[in-house]
């Protein structure tokens, strides 16, 4: 299974790696959590999840060759 | 002066006069703008040890060098004062259309002095200065005052007016704007009502000269671009700044029952997406904004019908989890309430969630409220004080100074449910398992508020059990955020979108032809913090590090419930995060700046006040 991270937002000055798109490779499907835990990030760190431009919560499980799109949390108001 | 109106309106109030004079090249190039050039201004023209709703206190309205020009989101205006709400520095900013008109009207700052001998407008329609009644329209709400004075002086005049609250002067009364926008915090609101000023109606018809008008169009279409292709300007679009809610109880951090915990079971009813699919009518947008995040909502229940801009997340988080209200729609409804009546919704939630915890220890007797039952989660009871508030009747008469006198004046333990610093009632981030987050509001220039450094994602990216180490980030963020605030730019395009800073200095440079770097303009940042610190410490006199405590229950108190409990910051750790961060400062350890600090910075005039704290 693999699948890329699109890390926007202030996560790309928290994850150094993410400047381009990050491409994860998975033995079998897994959920958006595991998924982000086995590129080392901290899912807590990810406010929002856009799965192939749908919203998903990190409990999701991806389809093979989805892109993710991981936004950083904001504040306002 | 390129980028600029020109200059500074002074209104005498007492004598219903005006002047102008030329804003001066130096205080432009020193402090920028908006907020810096209103701190400057304050700190030197506000005699000491006033009361702020007295005839000496002052309010500045200041536009930054972006504000009127085609930059995205260029629409703040910084309104600032002696804080009714803290006895110091005051400062509070809002979208929308003033800042705008103002420099089109050829003003970059607007000086309110003395008090009117009645209740008053003041209509500036470019260089003509009016005074008129405000019979007509004050103990009228503030939104419906402003849609009668578009009616009554015209849709192209931009308003700014206060509800009954203001004119009560209620400490925590906002100034408010289009619709829905507020300067919320500080209690600007209520300096205006002590002036008897209901409203001020500005149109503008002029233009702002520009350094290099082909590469201001350049560089804003360039910046306009970048913000239309950022893939995360949609999902900002759609839920604005609620879209956080699920992510701040994810972590543990949402204020809940009087920041009694920081998880709230219903809060998946208050989600930015239950918010969209069934109260938002539409997006709204300030000036020159690309990403409305403005979410204008229709809420209906058996008890209300109302339309109102919001709620954001800070009310959706002191309204709804700090009050417990269990659907969106009587946040909203809330909202439309605070709004309405004059209110800030952040300072209003917590003071509602004070006496409603106060009533369920027995501190506040039903006789107090007319012999009701006051609950958590009931819109009525929220109704019930808010109105009582806004009227100083009764026991809102003693809630409208504020958690920190109300607690003060009712005693019974009461402190320990008055959630504040300085006098400012807590936003919508608990930090007892966030120590940066907690060093930001222990630090914040103004009092318990979030938004000059939202440092709570570095918690969770380097460790939310680490105190050592956070000082850094919290004064780096210091500098950047307030940075906006000078421009007359706001900041959540790169908050929310991670817009890249160097857009700044660059867009900066062509409207004005300052030739500042970022490191220059987070420099005059320092400054300008420096400056604030300084005036709220001359203010206090006796100045020192237990003004910057959090309440006890953030440093005795374990969270009990949700993904935070059992976490808490102890007095040891409150005083390890201050002490890094006075040392990195360059302040002692009272807090107050160093002469050393104020000398390297050029600000040899504060030195004097500072030394005079330090031998007190």
């Amino acid at each position: 299974m693999q699948y890329t991270l699109q890390i926007v937002g202030h996560l790309r000055e928290i994850i150094p790696a993410a400047d381009g798109d990050i491409t994860v490779d998975r033995p079998a499907p897994e959920t958006v959590r595991q998924i982000l835990g086995a590129a080392g990030i901290n899912p807590d760190l990810v406010m929002t999840v856009l799965v192939d431009g749908e919203r998903r919560n990190k409990e999701y499980t991806p389809p093979d060759g989805a892109t993710i799109t991981c936004l950083s949390a904001l504040a306002g108001g | 002066m390129n980028g600029y109106g020109g200059k500074i309106l002074r209104i005498d109030l007492s004598v219903k006069k005006s002047a102008t004079v030329p804003l001066p090249e130096d205080l432009a190039k020193d402090y920028l703008g908006a907020r810096g050039v209103a701190a400057r201004l304050l700190y030197d023209e506000i005699e000491p040890g006033i009361d702020p709703l007295g005839d000496k206190n002052k309010i500045i309205i200041a536009s930054g060098p972006l504000s009127g020009v085609l930059v995205p989101a260029s629409g703040k205006v910084t309104f600032a004062s002696k804080s009714p709400a803290t006895g110091g520095y005051g400062d509070s900013n809002m979208g929308g259309m003033v800042a705008a008109e103002m420099k089109y009207a050829g003003y970059d700052v607007i000086i309110l002095e003395g008090t009117a001998a009645e209740p008053s407008l003041v209509i500036i329609d470019d260089d003509k200065i009016e005074f008129a009644s405000a019979a007509k329209y004050w103990g009228k709400g503030a939104m419906i005052a402003e849609k009668m004075l578009k009616e009554d002086l015209g849709d192209d005049f931009q308003i700014v007016t206060i509800g009954p609250a203001g004119e009560k002067l209620v400490k925590f009364a906002c100034v408010s704007h289009d619709f829905g926008r507020q300067a919320g915090r500080t209690g600007i609101g209520a300096v205006l009502g002590a002036k008897r000023v209901k409203a001020i109606a500005i149109r503008g018809s002029g233009s702002i000269p520009l350094a290099d008008p082909d590469k201001v169009i350049a560089k804003g279409k360039e910046m306009y671009d970048a913000c239309f292709t950022n893939p995360a300007a949609k999902e900002w679009q759609d839920y604005g700044t609620a879209g956080v809610t699920p992510w701040v109880n994810e972590i543990g951090s949402f204020p809940t029952k009087n920041f009694w915990t920081t998880y709230f079971e219903k809060h998946q009813a208050l989600t930015g997406q239950v918010m969209r699919e069934s109260i938002v009518v539409t997006d709204k947008a300030c000036f020159g904004c690309p990403a409305p995040c403005g979410k204008y909502s229709h809420a209906q229940s058996d008890k209300y019908d109302v339309f109102v801009e919001g709620p954001e997340y800070e009310t959706t988080a002191l309204i709804g989890g700090n009050c417990e209200m269990p659907t969106i729609e009587d946040v909203a409804y809330g909202n439309y309430l605070c709004d309405e009546l004059g209110l800030d919704t952040i300072s209003g939630g917590g003071v509602v969630a004070f006496a409603l915890e106060c009533f369920e220890k027995g501190i506040i007797k039903k006789e107090e409220v007319d012999g009701r039952e006051l609950k958590f989660g009931d819109i009525d009871s929220f109704k019930y004080l808010v109105e009582k508030i806004a009227a100083r009747e009764g026991i809102g008469d003693l809630l409208a100074e504020g958690v920190r006198t109300a607690a003060a004046r009712l005693g019974g333990g009461s402190e320990r449910f008055a959630i504040h610093i300085k006098g400012l009632e807590w936003s919508g981030y608990e930090a007892r398992y966030a120590p940066a987050m907690m060093l930001a509001y222990m630090t914040c220039d103004v009092g318990a508020h979030h938004n000059r450094a939202w440092a709570i994602t570095h918690d969770v990216a380097v460790g939310r059990e680490e105190i050592a180490g956070k000082a850094p980030k919290v004064i780096e963020l210091q500098h950047i955020r307030p940075m906006f605030d000078m421009l007359g730019a706001c900041r959540l395009l790169w908050v929310e979108i991670g817009f890249p800073l160097h857009h700044y200095p660059e867009i900066l440079r062509v409207i004005t032809g300052y030739d500042y770097s970022l490191e220059d303009l987070l420099k005059i940042s320092e400054k300008v913090w420096n400056i604030t610190r300084a005036f709220t410490i001359r203010e206090y006199g006796r100045f020192d590090r237990k003004y910057d405590y959090p309440p006890a229950r953030f440093y005795e108190e374990p969270i009990p419930t949700g993904p935070s409990k059992g976490h808490y910051i102890d007095m040891d750790g409150i005083n390890a995060l201050l002490d890094e961060y006075y040392e990195l400062r360059g302040w002692d350890n009272n807090g107050i700046p160093t002469t050393a600090k104020l000398r390297e910075l050029g600000l040899d005039f504060l030195i004097p006040d500072m030394e005079a704290a330090r031998g007190k």
